[in-house]
Order: structure tokens, then C-alpha cells, then sequence
């Protein structure tokens, strides 16, 4: 029981599945068609399978990390097999991720907006804006937090039903000829797409923060199925609705084939898209801010109040520091690699580790 | 061990206040003090004042009930009165007390006590009520406030007791329990607390005691008053507890588990925890069939959205998105505005205004007059404004309709809550358009997830979720569905009733 902080802090385990599949939808997906497209070509979809697959066997290995933790989270664990020492050093490694990751999908965001709605207004001030209701949600706690990731995912979930319109206009011999090409392209594809998936890495550190976490298993597979599931819908939309030649050039492909939907009051749909992502990019931007908040706090003994105010300056000051469309896609670029080295090397190298530890432990115990 | 320690220095403590305020308060003063005032008499019905002293606040008691009952039954047994316990037993009064300490005797006086001593030198008082509690106060409520054509039209009055009276009509069990505390320096108000015994939540039911008790007022105006005292979080817009005039809806949330809270002098019950469900909620939802029930109430939330979004969605497509209106609409909307020299949140602003200002001075104006005053600013200045083209036809509609749409709202202080709030959302539309009406939910979403109606999630059924509790939240399901008490209540029994019907279908041929 002691996985698990007080009682009244914590979220029933069925809302595993807004936090990791809120955390794992974000601007990403308005744009991440052109990027899986280049090795796997109209294939891309088994890559985006692959992947999707893949993250069932990182959860389960976070959740055996997490059940062999003293106090349920990542903190802990570094302590306990790397020493107090160590240990901080890669939390605050930790910590940058989770500001790089709240910097980016706050920076893409913004982009966005810029090019689609607001050409006028400055970046600064539309980063302030939007930092700043992430900052308001975080300071509300775990449950604020939790949520956000609910309704995140709720009220964007309307927005799935207008692929109907785009049905009629679909052309499914796009997606022929099937599976024609080499594992190396799938795989070099899935590389481009793990980002889509990483929201998975925060459960290592809101894992106390479930109501009997170590029971709620079922939960992180069913959402991460869901991810997958979603997904491929929409990379099959992408696929028949266009054609290879034009996803390559096409920066938001999202975003372009949601302009085809018309209801007789609202000409341009993906107005409402553009505004309604807001609520899709702010489960990332908030778990990682409150994660950072968390990490900062327990790593440096700092008051929760400063080290979210810290955190906060701190991504403001990155956010509007990359000026360009260039310099965005670079961080978007650091963070998928970052994220990618995260889950896919860390976490196994850790879940070794782990296991010689404990059986090198357990025999030093009983020669005592 | 502490605990004791400190009941013990509390029990001292207390102790030791009463023995202050008796040495303070001898009676010879406190009667000193009331014989200021003119309305205090102090007489004896006889000749000799030596036998028997009368005295009370001839405001605070039924003169009536004086001269008819409590004089002439005196005057007949005095001869056999030796002590007060002989009086006691003669007289035709039920509520009767032996008070010796001199603010007890001063606290029934101000009550509507007589008091009644022997000889002037003994110590000891009979005090019988005798006080006139309806005095100057309306004897029914017609619930014009909360008004619904089928059900009950019986409100709670300014009486306390009268309105324990018409909750016990409804609910005639024992297990609907009182609980009576004073509030109030200077008012000593009657507030109760009433629940179901061995259905609401014990811990609710501490809190809402706990919160009562550590009230400290002078004067306690209405329970709207107690109301704000005792929410949990006091900067929002927003009620944390539904305060209702109509018995069927006090005793709606009773049945469910929630607590009510009553106040002397005040025709308005609070009740609570309450979720943001729960004040779109109207009696009539239960009169009519669920399905038709159940549209009201889907009308009732999405007028709410209307009336929230109409206006801001106007400024921001008006000021940066002009794009998104089709071609057809745009002929008439650029007719309509071609000749209004504002930027449109100017405009909206003007016209939100008018609509608020109309509203109060109609609240303010006796009922006779506020009529007149809605035909002149309703017709009048609206065909003016537009035809002197200082905003557009079509905003006029909007704002008209939204206006409309925020009084479908049952509860005033919801509705209230809701006409306040589009005014940051028009703000935040002029500034960033759509984003900042998306903004705007945001911390809209952020502030409703943080209120707690004591200690209840405010949006409960949807977060935290709870599947069962839609049945009665969104729509108005069947009385067959309906028959468990809402999950966060932590109710300690779930089901209300047992619906028992045959139907003649396939299942039971």
C-alpha cells in the first residue's frame, strides 16, 4: 500500500485510460502522415501497427518496474539502484525531458495557430496564453490534472465523426499494393512514429497517484490499444484521401482534409479543429508540467508552488526561443529522439538492470 | 490522551465563560435593562404585587393567548399556589421551564417568554412561552419564484417551524431528523440542519454540523447568507448548494441523501452536496413522462451552452475568423452591419449591457412597472439601436436569444452565474478569438474540477465518473431506473424503491 499517496490524492485506475490516451494525442497528429510516409509509403499503417504493438510490452515492463519500487514511482527506483547521488542526476534528466516535451508540443501548437489563425499575433503572447491555462490546470493538483486528460479526450472525441464526410471522396486503391515492402521500411518508418506514442513514459512517475495502481494494468493496455486503434483510422484516412505524392508536401494533412467537411453555418471546419486541439495538446502539456513540478520538488526539496512557477519560466523561455517553422521541427526532432531513447532503451536497459540487481541482492542478503 | 486533555481545557474554559456571564448578569439588571424599553411589562394580576409577578416582551408574545389563557387560569388556582411547580401544573401551556440564572431569564425573555415569579425576592422564574412566532410574517408561499405549472404550489415561508412542519408532512417517518443550533450574535437565528438517519452519509451530515458550528455572524439576513458561509471555496461564480423555495424539491434532495439546511426567517431551504447536474434540475422533469421530462431537460443544457458561447462565438468570428461564415450567411450579416461604426466586441458589449441593465431595473421596479419597462426597453430600444445602426439586426437576435436561453436555468443563483460568466468568454473572444473562447474552458473546465460542495466533486456524475448516475442527470430517465440514490451521496442505502410491473411482452407470454 505504501505504492499508493494519500488516499484522498488519487484517481480511480479507470482514469489510466484518459491519462495515457490524453498524454499520447497531441499535435502530432495533425501532422504526422508526411513523417511515416517516407520509408513504409502507403504500408505506413502496419508501421503505426507495429508500433502501437510494441508499447504493450513497454507498459508491461513499466508496470514490473513500478510493482519493484519502493514508493511506486521512478524517483524511487533511481534511488534505490543507483544511490541518492546518481539517482538525482538522472531525475534531472528526467526533468528536462519533461520540460523539452511540455516546450514542444506547446512551441508546435503555436505554430500552428500562427500559420492557420493568427497570423497577427505574436508568438509570445499565444504561448503565454496557452502556458499560462497549463500552469492554472497544474496548480489545481493530480485530480485538476486528471480531469483535463478527461475531458481532453472527451470533447475531441466529436470531432472523430466528421471523417464520415470524408468518406464519399475516399479512394481505397490508394492503399494498394498491400504489404509490398521490406521489414527495414516498416522499421525505419516506426522509428518516425514512436513520439505519437510516448505519453506512456509520465505512468513512471503519476503511478502512486492510482487508486490500487497495481491492479490497474488492464486500463494502460486498453488505452494504449485505443491509441493504436485511432491511429490507424486516421492514417487510413490520410492514405485514401490522398496521395502519396501530395501527404509529402502537405505540412498539416489533418488539418487539409478536415477543410472538406461543410455544415450550411460554418464554412471552414478546421477552425474548429485548430481550436478544439487545444484541448488535445493540453493532457501532455499538463501531465509533463506537473510531472516536471513533481520531480523538481522531490528531487530538490523545493515547494511545490516554486518549482511549477520555476518549470513554468523555464518552458516560456525555450517556447519563445524557437523562432522559426525550422526550428520547431528541430525540437520536435530532440524530443522524439529523446522520448525514443527513453522508453525503448532506458526502460529495458532499467528492466535488466533491475533484474541482476535483485538477484545479486537477494544473494548478498542471504550470505548475511 | 491529548484529546481528553483538551476536552477537559474546553469543558474549563466554557465552565468558566457561564460563571462570568451569570456574575455579569445578576437578574436585577437584566430586568433593569429591559424595563427601558417600552414594549416591556412587568405587572401583577393582582392587587398585593407581593404573590405574583408577570413579566414579557408584550412585542414577542400573543396578547392573546395572554388574556384568554395564561391571566384568567392564575387568577383561578392562585389561592392554592404556593411554589412554582404548583403553577406548573394548572397552566395551559406546554412549553414551561424553571430558569434561575440571569441570562437564561433575559435569552426567553428576548424569545417571547413570560416569565413568571412568585415573590420578587425569589430567584426562581417560570418561564412559558407564549411567543407569537407568526407575527407580521406571510402565511403561505405560492412559489412564484420557482414556478411550475403541475405540483405542489406550497413554498416555505419566513417560519421555521411552519417549514419543519410542511417537510414532516411529506416525509412522515421518524427517521427525518432535526437538528436546531443558534446562529448569530446578535439575531439568534434558529438554523436546523435536517437529514435522513441511517441514509445520509454520517460524515456529511459532521461536516455540515462542524461548519454550522463555526459560523460567526451578527445578524443572519437569509440562508443565502448561511449559504456563502458555509461553501466550500467563496471565490467562484458559481451556487455550491441549491437553495430552493419549493418543499417537493427539499425533500427530493432529502430522499437522496443530501442535507438540508433551514434558517429562521428565511423561505429558503439549502441543500446540499450539490453537483452542477443538480441545478438544471426542476420538479416538473418528475411530473411530466420521462421522455417529454427528459427533452426539457436536454432544451435546459443546451440553452446553456447557447446562452454561454452565442455571444463570444459572434465577436470572434466577427473579428478574426470571417472566413468560416458561408457565403449565403454572409450577405445578410454584412447587410446588417454595414452602417455599425464599432469594432464588433464594442457592439456586443453595448447590447449585453442593455440587456443586463433591462434585467435589474426590471428586479428593481415594483411589478407593475417593470412590465412597462420590459415593452419600452425590449421593442423600443431595440428597433431604435438598430435602426439608428449602432449594432446589427443579427446580434440583436443573438443577444436576445441568449438572454432567453439564461432564464430557462431553474435555479435564480445559477442563472445569475451564467449571464456573469459570458462576459470573460466575450473578452476573451475579442482578444484571441477562437482560441481564447477555447482558453476560457479551459480555465472554466480548471475551476469546476477544483469545486467541492462539501467535499463532493461539483461535476459529478462526469468527473469523477460514475456510470449509474446518468440515469438521472442528462435526461430524466424511467421511474423503473431510477431507483438507486446517487453513488457520490455515499448513501448508507442505496435503493429507494422497488418498481414492480408486468408487462405484457414477448419476455412474458
Amino acid at each position: 500500500m505504501d505504492k499508493q499517496v494519500k488516499e484522498s490524492l488519487t484517481v480511480s485506475p479507470f482514469f489510466i485510460f484518459f491519462l495515457i490516451h490524453g498524454t499520447q494525442t497531441g499535435v502530432g497528429m495533425l501532422s504526422f502522415q508526411n513523417e511515416i510516409i517516407k520509408n513504409a509509403e502507403q504500408d505506413a499503417w502496419v508501421s503505426v501497427l507495429l508500433v502501437g504493438f510494441s508499447f504493450h510490452l513497454i507498459i508491461w515492463m513499466i508496470y514490473f518496474l513500478l510493482k519493484r519500487s519502493t514508493k511506486g514511482d521512478i524517483f524511487s527506483l533511481h534511488q534505490q539502484l543507483f544511490g541518492n547521488w546518481f539517482g538525482s542526476i538522472l531525475n534531472i534528466f528526467l526533468y528536462v525531458y519533461m520540460i523539452l516535451i511540455t516546450s514542444s508540443v506547446i512551441r508546435s501548437y503555436v505554430e500552428t495557430l500562427h500559420v492557420w489563425a493568427f497570423p497577427y499575433i505574436e508568438i509570445w503572447e499565444l504561448s503565454l496564453i496557452v502556458l499560462l491555462a497549463t500552469t492554472y490546470i497544474v496548480f489545481g493538483g493530480f485530480r485538476v490534472v486528471t480531469g483535463i486528460c478527461f475531458w481532453g479526450v472527451v470533447i475531441p472525441s466529436l470531432l472523430l465523426f466528421t471523417l464520415y464526410y470524408l468518406f464519399p471522396y475516399a479512394q481505397w486503391d490508394n492503399l494498394k499494393p498491400y504489404l509490398n515492402h521490406s521489414w527495414n521500411d516498416y522499421f525505419n518508418s516506426s522509428k518516425n512514429i514512436i513520439y505519437m506514442y510516448l505519453g506512456v513514459g509520465f505512468l513512471l512517475i503519476y503511478f502512486p497517484f492510482i487508486k490500487d495502481n497495481v491492479n490497474s494494468k488492464k486500463w494502460a493496455h486498453i488505452s494504449q490499444f485505443y491509441t493504436t486503434f485511432i491511429y490507424f483510422i486516421l492514417t487510413v484516412t490520410s492514405l485514401v484521401f490522398f496521395s502519396l505524392g501530395q501527404l509529402e508536401h502537405i505540412t498539416w494533412p489533418t488539418l487539409n482534409f478536415s477543410k472538406i467537411i461543410y455544415l450550411p453555418f460554418i464554412e471552414r471546419f478546421e477552425f474548429v479543429y485548430i481550436f478544439t486541439w487545444l484541448f488535445v495538446i493540453l493532457p501532455p502539456c499538463c501531465v509533463a508540467l506537473w510531472s516536471g513540478t513533481r520531480i523538481l520538488r522531490k528531487t530538490i526539496n523545493l515547494k511545490a508552488k516554486y518549482s511549477l512557477w520555476i518549470s513554468s519560466s523555464i518552458i516560456y523561455l525555450v517556447v519563445i526561443n524557437f523562432k522559426s517553422q525550422i526550428e520547431v521541427e528541430t525540437l520536435n526532432r530532440v524530443v522524439s529522439l529523446a522520448g525514443s531513447i527513453f522508453l525503448f532503451c532506458y526502460i529495458p536497459v532499467l528492466f535488466i538492470w533491475l533484474n541482476i540487481y535483485n538477484i545479486l541482492f537477494k544473494r548478498k542478503r542471504y550470505k548475511h | 490522551m491529548k484529546l481528553k486533555v483538551k476536552n477537559m481545557v474546553l469543558f474549563f474554559n466554557k465552565h468558566n465563560k457561564k460563571k462570568l456571564t451569570n456574575k455579569s448578569k445578576p437578574i436585577k439588571i437584566v430586568f433593569e435593562q429591559a424595563k427601558k424599553s417600552s414594549d416591556f411589562h412587568q405587572y401583577s394580576p393582582f392587587d398585593d404585587s407581593d404573590r405574583l409577578l408577570i413579566s414579557y416582551y408584550k412585542s414577542m408574545v400573543d396578547v392573546e393567548k395572554v388574556n384568554r389563557l395564561l391571566l384568567p387560569s392564575i387568577q383561578k388556582h392562585i389561592g392554592k399556589t404556593t411554589n412554582l411547580d404548583d403553577i406548573k401544573n394548572y397552566i395551559p401551556f406546554d412549553d414551561l421551564h424553571i430558569v434561575k440564572d440571569g441570562s437564561d431569564v433575559q435569552n426567553k425573555l428576548m424569545q417571547g417568554y413570560a416569565m413568571i415569579q412568585l415573590n420578587e425576592l425569589y430567584t426562581q422564574f417560570l418561564a412559558v412561552n407564549i411567543e407569537n412566532n407568526g407575527l407580521g410574517i406571510r402565511k403561505n408561499n405560492d412559489t412564484e419564484n420557482e414556478f411550475t405549472v403541475v405540483g405542489p404550489k406550497v413554498g416555505f415561508i419566513e417560519n421555521m417551524d411552519v417549514n419543519i412542519h410542511l417537510l414532516r408532512n411529506k416525509i412522515s417517518i421518524s427517521d427525518l431528523v432535526i437538528e436546531e443550533v443558534i446562529i448569530g450574535s446578535m439575531s439568534k437565528t434558529k438554523v436546523a440542519i435536517a437529514y435522513l438517519d441511517g441514509i445520509t452519509n454520517p460524515q456529511n451530515i459532521q461536516t455540515v454540523r462542524q461548519r454550522l458550528k463555526d459560523i460567526d455572524l451578527d445578524v443572519v439576513f437569509d440562508n443565502s447568507h448561511i449559504d456563502q458561509i458555509l461553501s466550500d471555496n467563496s471565490n467562484t461564480i458559481f451556487p455550491t448548494f441549491i437553495s430552493t423555495e419549493r418543499i417537493d424539491k427539499a425533500v427530493f434532495s432529502l430522499v437522496q441523501g443530501q442535507i438540508a439546511v433551514l434558517s429562521n426567517g428565511s423561505p429558503y431551504v439549502i441543500t446540499g452536496p450539490a453537483t452542477l447536474m443538480n441545478f438544471f434540475i426542476t420538479p416538473e422533469d418528475y411530473y411530466f413522462p420521462w421522455i417529454v421530462g427528459s427533452f426539457f431537460r436536454v432544451i435546459r443544457y443546451f440553452s446553456v451552452i447557447f446562452s454561454i458561447f452565442a455571444t463570444p462565438l459572434y465577436v470572434a468570428i466577427l473579428t478574426f475568423h470571417y472566413e468560416v461564415i458561408p457565403e449565403v450567411l454572409l450577405g445578410p450579416l454584412i447587410n446588417s452591419r454595414a452602417n455599425v461604426p464599432f469594432p464588433p466586441v464594442l457592439e456586443v458589449i453595448f447590447m449585453e449591457l442593455t440587456i443586463e441593465l433591462l434585467r435589474e431595473a426590471g428586479a428593481r421596479l415594483p411589478t407593475k412597472v417593470g412590465q412597462t419597462l420590459g415593452i419600452v426597453g425590449g421593442i423600443v430600444i431595440g428597433q431604435a439601436t438598430v435602426e439608428a445602426a449602432l449594432t446589427s439586426n443579427i446580434l440583436l437576435i443573438i443577444v436576445a436569444l441568449s438572454a432567453l436561453a439564461s432564464f430557462t436555468t431553474p435555479n435564480y443563483t445559477m442563472s445569475n452565474a451564467i449571464r456573469v460568466l459570458r462576459f470573460p468568454f466575450i473578452v476573451t473572444a475579442a482578444l484571441w478569438g477562437g482560441l481564447g473562447i477555447a482558453i476560457g474552458m479551459v480555465f472554466l473546465f480548471g475551476h469546476l474540477l477544483r469545486l467541492k460542495s462539501f467535499g463532493t466533486p461539483y461535476l459529478v456524475p462526469l468527473f469523477p465518473f460514475r456510470r449509474k448516475n446518468f440515469r438521472d442527470s442528462f435526461i430524466r430517465s424511467s421511474f423503473d431506473y431510477t431507483t438507486a440514490r446517487s453513488k457520490f451521496l455515499r448513501p448508507l442505502k442505496m435503493r429507494r424503491y422497488t418498481p414492480k410491473r408486468d408487462r405484457e411482452d414477448i419476455n412474458n407470454e
